[in-house]
């Protein structure tokens, strides 16, 4: 087996012994409910118990990308990160790793049935429902202007 | 006698195109085994003896006993030098080991049993970016 191969099922093994091995989160996307250098715990998850506002990870090249799940179809999740509201990424259900159980910052840790992690998946997921609502009015404003259904405001002479 | 079976404490392994691979989450050291390996491994998620093991190569390639005998010696002390053994004192029968080769005939020649160490696991980085 090529060293490249054997690293790469090396490390989605690592993954999902997170709770024994160092595996930590990198980046501003989830903040703030994740942070640089924060460690995180993967546990292997069945696709039908994935659920919107679950922390997910998943395989994406030779990178393991976290981020929520905003959507989920039959064959793949929508995910968006809790930092960066307006972009979205999209990943197959073969190629989704685990969920995050549990975070662990100073020490001190987190875990997913804990209040405080759910009061942070409720506030993501307010925020998402704004902007999809926003983007939503943005979309109609649009097709409403082009159909002249909408008026330019008039230009005041001076 | 004594038998060996897989350190389910310690490490995660998968088999990915009939090859073996291993990590020991103790240690952070990664491994992957080739065929024979392998299908060693698979049989060792029961503990074995070494005889148990020899008799099950022997039965599966055709090979001399006298001559796996010696690379299963040298592919256990590998193993359990890398800490993906553990011993046990309540090894699986004979009968069970030569009737899993009897059933599954190789789809590859025989060469001797070989553990390879890739390396050391780093932390590892879930990309926020």
């Amino acid at each position: 087996m090529r060293h490249a191969s054997a690293r790469q099922v090396a490390q989605e093994l690592q993954l999902l012994r997170s709770g024994a091995m160092d595996v930590r989160f990198h980046g501003n996307s989830m903040l703030p409910f994740v942070r640089d250098g924060d460690r995180l715990i993967v546990e292997p998850v069945v696709w039908r118990e994935i659920a919107r506002g679950d922390l997910v990870t998943y395989r994406f090249e030779d990178k393991f990308p976290t981020r929520r799940v905003a959507r989920k179809g039959r064959n793949s999740i929508l995910l968006w990160c809790d930092n960066w509201p307006d972009r979205r990424f999209r990943a197959r259900r073969h190629d989704v790793l685990g969920r995050v159980v549990t975070r662990e910052r100073d020490g001190a840790r987190l875990h997913a049935s804990d209040d405080e992690w759910r009061a942070a998946t409720e506030r993501s997921a307010t925020i998402f429902r704004r902007w999809r609502v926003r983007r939503t009015l943005v979309r109609l404003h649009i097709i409403a202007r082009s159909l002249g259904w909408l008026r330019r405001p008039a230009r005041q002479r001076v | 006698m004594s038998a060996w079976g897989v350190n389910r404490e310690d490490i995660a392994w998968r088999v990915v195109d009939d090859e073996a691979v291993i990590i020991n989450s103790e240690t952070s050291d990664y491994f992957s085994l080739n065929l024979t390996g392998t299908w060693l491994w698979t049989l060792m998620e029961q503990p074995r003896t070494r005889e148990d093991l020899a008799a099950a190569l022997t039965s599966r390639y055709g090979q001399p006993l006298g001559a796996v005998q010696a690379d299963v010696t040298a592919f256990l002390d590998d193993l359990t030098s890398a800490r993906l053994l553990v011993p046990s004192d309540q090894p699986s029968p004979l009968a069970t080991a030569t009737a899993v080769a009897a059933t599954s005939p190789p789809r590859d020649a025989y060469e001797p049993p070989q553990l390879v160490r890739f390396g050391n696991l780093e932390t590892l980085i879930l990309s926020g970016e």
